[in-house]
């Protein structure tokens, strides 16, 4: 099974999932002749049979002017690498808000440069900091862009009280 | 006619385009001499902080920041032996050249005049080829908006690159994501799963940043540091007479073949630098220095790259049909204010385009200046730790994207749509036809169904209308060429494998 097969085999699916939503559109009372569901049928159809194509394509080994692939063990390490990032990047997301900006940015600025090969040492602390003062100075005092405070201020009342 | 008085009251009335021009200038600079960070992702990390900002600005700065760019990138390129940018990579060949025989500087120099030469060559076509396109605004009907959009659409054949059957998925993926959100025509709830944030659609600034900015960390992550620079005392050489008098001819052919290329949906620098590269060695009265050092083998591609960033834009702002990745991200610094390019931006946004084109003067000058002070900054930069700069863009990343609209739900799609470039990548699909199934997608279909409930459901109107039927039929047009040549392709690397 090469790339283009499973890449075609998701296309198929991702158009029958939505080709099915599509199809479970209410139409109003206001609706025009194409209907809210009209076009997304019709891109639903397209992108499925687009994809069959790229299978059987991909089955009959028809070649393409293409370049070099890398080999598929590199790419396996390369989407292992990658995922680290999104987890972080997913972390961030669910820490924020408990955390605030400043704190989860700093972090998220720690924990990147060690996935990518840094070190843990007092400089990495001091850069993630800066980086993270940079970044709330830029956005949150500069331009006046609200950021997520997290518990602190909540916090810091009810230490008051 | 070149409204100069036009620019001028622009300017008057947005001084922050001259800050812009600069700053964008710098931004692109800087970032295009990290390498990896191509000038669509110096852009799309810019599009979060002009959301709040001038709108004649914001698109400077961007703008802006696609010159500088494509000037930076030949930093790396003519130091490291790496090009920051893609359409620098043929600079790498005489630039590293150059600057192993000791002549760094003027290599700096010559790829500086040559990017700022070709730039103005493409500014002022720009200015002269994009102002005629105003006239065929007010004729345009629903029906000549489908014609646009099917025509911009067609160029998915020309975007394809290796594939069109995978360009043609990649659009049809991108038309779906248009269709999220509230029905333009009777308000009903299309793909929210009764999510709120989902009503107003996917912003498609959110699509590029993910698949240009986030794609890019995602595949950074398993890739090694650069080299570093031993040449920290750099300093930009410019040519002298003799030098700008050898260097005119090449100019010449990269400034054309940028200026067809930025055209040429699909087309952009990379290809412009390389076949710049080719005719310069050809029509060179010294083919043999090619690739030892030749100084037109810098001036041709870097002057292909000054013109491509001005003339790219022409398509863009003209018919809102983006040709390449970085004026997709400058039609998403236009969306995110509002205006959408195509023949009404001439008259809806007068101010803006005027304002646009006395910036584009004002980058040009800019360049000349920033180039000189920003040269140590830059090589300072590139020798930083990778893993530090990319957490520090990573963390960029997510702040930028979480204040456009103070939502982590955003956040969230951004990363989403990471994911999805990095395997878009990873199956070799292109990426640019699913950006233009966004942008037109839901242009396309308003107008599609406006039209038919106009003509009771005859979709004869569109070949009623003379400008849609065109449109039409040039789409039309460009399909089969583009199927002949996909054909023509196929069949060559056929007969290759079989002989093999």
């Amino acid at each position: 099974m090469n790339r283009d097969f499973v890449a075609g085999f998701l296309g198929l699916l991702l158009a029958m999932g939505y080709y099915a939503m599509a199809a479970k559109i209410q139409s109003s009372q206001l609706a025009d002749d194409v209907g809210p569901g009209g076009l997304p049928k019709i891109y639903g159809i397209a992108l499925a049979s687009f994809s069959i194509l790229l299978m059987v394509r991909a089955r009959l080994g028809v070649v393409q002017a293409e370049g070099k692939q890398r080999p598929v063990a590199k790419e396996i390490f390369s989407a292992k690498r990658s995922m680290g990032i999104l987890v972080i990047g997913i972390g961030y997301i669910l820490a924020v808000p408990y955390l605030g900006y400043p704190l989860s940015i700093a972090v998220v600025i720690a924990v990147a440069t060690l996935y990518n090969g840094g070190q843990i040492s007092l400089r990495l602390a001091g850069i993630a900091a800066l980086g993270a003062f940079g970044l709330w100075f830029v956005f949150v005092f500069l331009l006046h862009i609200g950021q997520p405070a997290g518990i602190w201020p909540d916090l810091i009342e009810g230490m008051r009280r | 006619m070149i409204d100069l008085s036009g620019m001028f009251n622009a300017l008057v009335a947005s001084p922050m385009i001259i800050p812009a021009a600069f700053a964008g200038i710098a931004w692109g600079i800087l970032g295009g001499a990290l390498p990896g960070i191509s000038p669509s992702i110096t852009m799309a990390l810019l599009l979060p902080f002009t959301y709040g900002a001038d709108p004649t600005a914001a698109v400077v700065l961007l703008a802006s920041t696609y010159l500088g760019a494509e000037y930076g990138g030949s930093i790396p390129a003519i130091l490291i032996r790496t090009p920051g940018t893609n359409s620098a990579a043929a600079t790498v060949i005489d630039g590293y050249a150059m600057k192993e025989q000791g002549k760094a500087g003027e290599a700096l120099g010559i790829s500086l005049y040559s990017t700022l030469l070709g730039s103005i060559f493409g500014v002022a076509l720009l200015i002269t080829l994009t102002q005629p396109l105003a006239n065929v605004a007010l004729a345009f009907q629903p029906t000549s908006y489908v014609g646009l959009g099917v025509l911009g659409l067609s160029v998915i054949a020309s975007l394809a690159g290796e594939s069109l059957i995978k360009g043609m998925m990649a659009g049809f993926i991108g038309l779906m994501i248009a269709t999220v959100g509230t029905d333009p025509v009777t308000g009903n709830n299309r793909f929210t799963f009764d999510d709120p944030e989902l009503l107003s659609g996917i912003p498609p600034i959110l699509v590029m940043v993910g698949i240009y900015a986030v794609a890019e960390l995602f595949e950074q992550a398993s890739h090694p540091g650069w080299q570093q620079t031993n040449t920290a005392d750099a300093s930009i050489k410019m040519p002298d007479a003799l030098m700008r008098a050898r260097l005119r001819v090449s100019q010449i052919i990269g400034a054309i073949i940028g200026f067809i290329e930025g055209l040429t949906p699909g087309g952009g620098g990379t290809i412009a630098a390389f076949l710049s590269y080719n005719e310069a060695r050809r029509w060179s009265k010294t083919p043999e220095e090619f690739g030892h050092g030749s100084p037109e083998g810098i001036a041709a591609p870097e002057a292909a790259n000054g013109s491509v960033s001005a003339t790219a834009l022409i398509p863009m702002m003209g018919l809102g049909i983006p040709g390449s990745n970085s004026a997709a991200v400058l039609l998403g610094g236009f969306l995110i204010h509002g205006m959408t390019p195509g023949p009404m931006l001439f008259t809806k946004h007068y101010d803006v385009v005027m304002g646009l084109y006395a910036g584009k003067v004002i980058s040009l000058f800019a360049l000349l200046i920033v180039a000189y002070l920003i040269l140590r900054p830059c090589i300072w930069l590139v020798n930083r730790p990778k893993h530090y700069l990319m957490a520090f863009i990573f963390a960029l990343v997510l702040s930028g994207v979480y204040a456009i609209h103070n939502s982590l739900f955003h956040v969230g799609i951004a990363l989403a749509f990471g994911v999805i470039g990095y395997a878009m990548k990873y199956f070799r699909i292109p990426t640019l036809p699913m950006v233009l199934g966004v942008v037109l997608g839901f242009m396309v279909e308003s107008n599609y169904r406006r039209a038919l409930v106009l003509s009771d459901g005859d979709h004869m109107t569109f070949t009623e209308d003379p400008i849609a039927a065109t449109l039409l039929a040039l789409a039309g047009a460009f399909i089969l060429i583009s199927l002949f040549r996909h054909f023509r392709d196929s069949a060559k690397a056929q007969e290759e494998k079989t002989a093999a």
